[in-house]
């Protein structure tokens, strides 16, 4: 709005202390009584005298949609026979668009004020399907040849068909409004459709600041246009000429079926140039776009990202290649239509070929308004062995939306020759030299064959086999049992004479033993008395009775009652007076160690 | 003896030792002609007849990774791993891991020490290392009662008894963990893993095919699981195969 100044500010406090006001007043217009469906017209409410505070409220219209509204304050004094008269104007201007054909009625708006609210009165028109010229048409039509009829007739204007095309002019605040545009108001998911905000100005303009661009949620978007600078194209509207300044343009693809609504674009348009220029805020239309689901019967495949008109093609960097070195399979999508959305079909190959993860390329442009490219994606193939393998056909399923039906695009099968290759850097393992002789390079990533010749046998857990149970249990249960048995044995082995001989004659011999293992170091005297000690406790286990303490005559008694050999007999006597020498005479006796061994042994083997 | 008790599991699923080695072949030659799918379908028919072992759990989780079924390649190739295992099933299974979309990422050495050493051996290994010198050790000792050995020969089999502790204590972790930890993969494609046992509640996480995991408990059709960084959830039971067969969720 222009500013008014502070002289004004002054003039209405010193007005508005006097009281001095007139009734108040609410007026309603339109500037045509007659509107076609195409066609807008600009309804002007006016509140004269409205109290300071007021709030000037539009009606709730039925039948119409609101392209823009704008709104504006005058103040004027009057002088009269009463003295000075301040009279304050507000105004709401919007340019409306019918949506339906027939009689349309404009509820009264209304003023809200402090003391109450007053309605202004309603205003109607007649809505007709075709174009209605305007008033501003009829005023704006160029008289080519003054003074002489109409080269045209009177009732036909060859321009009509154009200006149907036109645009329809909202005259909101006269000479500028926004403006969005779509180039489709049905569309199906994933269609594109281009949206233009505009300006018109019958004005100069030198700048365009704080554009707030409506949230199009439910949209993917992608930016045709936004000129940097204001360039215009001359428009003509109801035979009225604008020039049209494009703001920015986008390509839209709808995602979830249903109606969308793209709110308005607004913008703070300066006018003039200089000081002479003035800040003007305009808020633009709101429009709504019905989205179409996708119609059912998809392909199998078929991704709903996939909407538009597309081709799909498949090469290979080369038809053979030695193995081990890379192929560069390219697969290209063309056309129109959301190609940063689009999902491309993932290339396979048999197993002997080996596909990395592709690499991905778009190169997108607007021609015409309409978003179209090509997006490709390389994969790097490696083969695993020799030999000529097929790279499948790819399949594109797409729903092109100009002929409304699914296609599919497809590519052809690829043959890719794998020969014997020279080894180099992708060799498994080092390469003897033989630089001139064609290798086969096994690389170790494939799969390991299926065994050929099965054991069907479950496998269980080692504490589940019963063998590993029995081997577990076996050995300490046999080792109580055998040491049970031993004690059994002994204990009844005890009371029996033979028993106690046997264990006698065993004690003896390891003391034999014992003594034997003296006969070369220590003294006689130590060694006789081991002697000595093994032979008598041999002969009293074997005789039964003591003998300790026995002359030699009563033991050779002893010795014949228990049956021992004469020999046995003997030696025993000879070993005993061999050793009680060497106990009672150490330094007269001279020892032979060997032979008391001997003797004594023969005493213990030969009475068995 | 096994081969008698083999033929005895045979004649029980109905399935002799001819009809079964005649699946086996038919799998293998199906896949030799690049058909995975059908060799897929001989050696599960194999299974559910009940005829199993490492061989046919490693052909059969070969023919799923051929056929890109994670999921699947990894329960039968583990199965394979634990019935025996070879050079082949680590191989196939790593193959099958390195596909795993799944990366556990952290936490990878928060496994107790016992898990660790029970993953590392086999039940076979410990029963040996047990089960040798326990015998052995006896043995000498029976043997020192009879033959009344010298003090040295009995003294050595009580050694060989002492030597036979860590192999039965292995024995007994193995025992220990088959019986308290149980494991499972995912086999579904994606599996939601949720922050509670029901099926509205927040999702937590996504796994997807062939990650193992570890059951803790079970509230309705849901499972509880734990990943090997210690992550937890809540999962739809029927998205999930125990490793251990003939284990319930």
């Amino acid at each position: 709005m222009r500013r008014t100044g502070s002289a004004a500010a002054v003039v209405w406090a010193c007005l508005a202390a006097s009281g001095a006001y007139a009734a108040t007043e609410v007026r309603a217009e339109a500037d045509r009584s007659e509107v076609g469906l195409p066609d807008t017209f600009v309804l002007t409410v006016r509140a004269l005298d409205a109290p300071r505070g007021s709030q000037l409220t539009l009606p709730v219209v039925d039948g119409a949609e609101i392209l823009s509204t704008s709104r504006g304050v005058s103040t004027s004094v009057q002088i009269g026979s009463g003295g000075p008269m301040l009279r304050q104007e507000l105004t709401v201007t919007a340019v409306i668009r019918p949506t339906r054909v027939g009689r349309l009625t404009l509820p009264p708006a209304e003023l809200q004020t402090p003391d109450g609210v007053v309605k202004s009165n309603s205003v109607t028109l007649t809505v007709k399907k075709t174009h209605v010229p305007g008033p501003s048409a009829a005023r704006q039509r160029p008289d080519l040849l003054p003074g002489f009829p109409s080269p045209f007739g009177d009732g036909e204007d060859p321009f009509a068909a154009l200006r149907d095309r036109e645009a329809a002019r909202p005259r909101a605040e006269g000479d500028l409004f926004l403006r969005s545009e779509v180039d489709h108001r049905e569309v199906y998911v994933g269609e594109q459709v281009t949206l233009s905000f505009w300006i018109y100005s019958r004005v100069d303009l030198s700048r365009v600041d704080n554009v707030g661009m409506p949230k199009l949620d439910g949209f993917w978007s992608e930016d045709i246009d936004s000129p940097s600078t204001l360039n215009y194209e001359p428009r003509t509207v109801e035979g009225v000429p604008y020039r049209a300044y494009l703001l920015k343009r986008l390509a839209l693809f709808p995602m979830k079926p249903g109606n969308r609504d793209i709110g308005p674009v607004e913008a703070d348009i300066t006018t003039g140039f200089l000081f002479a220029g003035h800040r003007e805020h305009r808020v633009g239309n709101t429009l709504t776009l019905k989205v179409k689901p996708l119609p059912p019967g998809a392909p199998p495949g078929f991704v709903p990202a996939n909407v538009g008109s597309y081709r799909v093609s498949a090469e290979l960097s080369s038809p053979s290649a030695e193995l081990g070195a890379p192929v560069t399979l390219r697969v290209v999508l063309e056309g129109q239509g959301n190609l940063k959305d689009v999902v491309l079909p993932r290339a396979s190959a048999p197993g002997s070929l080996k596909l990395y993860d592709p690499t991905s390329q778009e190169r997108i442009s607007a021609v015409k308004g309409r978003i179209q490219g090509k997006r490709t994606q390389e994969y790097l193939v490696m083969a695993q062995q020799t030999g000529t393998f097929q790279i499948p056909a790819l399949s594109f399923p797409y729903f092109d939306p100009e002929l409304r039906r699914y296609e599919t695009a497809r590519t052809q099968t690829l043959t890719l020759s794998v020969t014997p290759g020279g080894g180099g850097a992708t060799a498994a393992a080092p390469v003897p030299a033989a630089p001139d002789v064609p290798r086969n390079v096994l690389a170790a990533g494939a799969l390991r064959p299926l065994r050929l010749d099965p054991r069907f046998d479950a496998h269980r857990p080692a504490w589940r086999r019963p063998l590993v149970v029995a081997l577990a249990l076996a050995p300490p249960m046999a080792f109580v049992l055998v040491s049970l048995a031993g004690m059994l044995s002994a204990r009844r082995a005890r009371g029996d004479p033979a028993a106690e001989q046997r264990r006698g004659a065993r004690a003896a011999r390891s003391a034999l033993a014992a003594a034997a293992k003296l006969a070369g170091k220590g003294t006689d005297a130590v060694f006789s008395e081991q002697v000595e000690r093994a032979v008598v406790a041999f002969l009293e286990a074997r005789t039964g009775s003591g003998l300790t303490g026995l002359t030699r005559d009563a033991l050779r008694e002893a010795l014949r009652r228990a049956g021992a050999p004469e020999a046995v007999e003997q030696r025993a006597a000879r070993v005993l007076d061999t050793c009680d020498a060497v106990r009672f005479a150490p330094g007269a006796v001279r020892l032979a160690r060997t032979v008391l061994l001997e003797d004594a042994e023969q005493v213990l083997e030969g009475w068995k | 003896m096994s081969a008698l008790l083999l033929a005895v599991l045979l004649a029980q699923s109905g399935t002799s030792p001819a009809e079964a080695r005649a699946l086996f072949r038919e799998g293998v030659e199906a896949y030799g002609r690049d058909d995975p799918a059908a060799a897929e379908a001989s050696f599960r028919k194999l299974l559910e007849h009940g005829v199993g072992g490492a061989d046919v759990n490693y052909n059969l989780g070969t023919a799923c990774l051929a056929q890109g079924k994670l999921g699947d390649a990894v329960l039968y190739l583990e199965r394979a791993r634990r019935q025996g295992g070879g050079a082949d099933v680590d191989a196939n299974l790593a193959i099958a891991h390195g596909r795993v979309v799944d990366q556990v990422v952290g936490g990878a050495g928060e496994e107790g020490l016992l898990a660790r050493v029970v993953a590392a051996t086999s039940s076979d290994t410990a029963a040996m290392a047990f089960l040798v010198p326990w015998c052995a050790g006896f043995l000498l000792l029976v043997a020192g009662r009879f033959l009344r050995l010298t003090r040295t020969a009995v003294a050595g089999g009580w050694v060989l008894v002492l030597a036979s502790v860590p192999g039965a204590a292995l024995l007994l972790a193995h025992l220990v963990v088959h019986e308290t930890v149980h494991e499972a993969v995912v086999i579904a494609r994606t599996l939601p893993v949720r922050e509670t046992p029901e099926a509205s509640s927040k999702v937590s996480f996504e796994l997807h095919g062939g990650t193992a995991v570890r059951l803790l408990a079970s509230s309705g059709s849901f499972v509880r699981l734990r990943l090997p960084n210690g992550l937890e959830g809540w999962a739809e039971g029927r998205d999930l195969t125990p490793i251990d067969e003939g284990a319930a969720l």
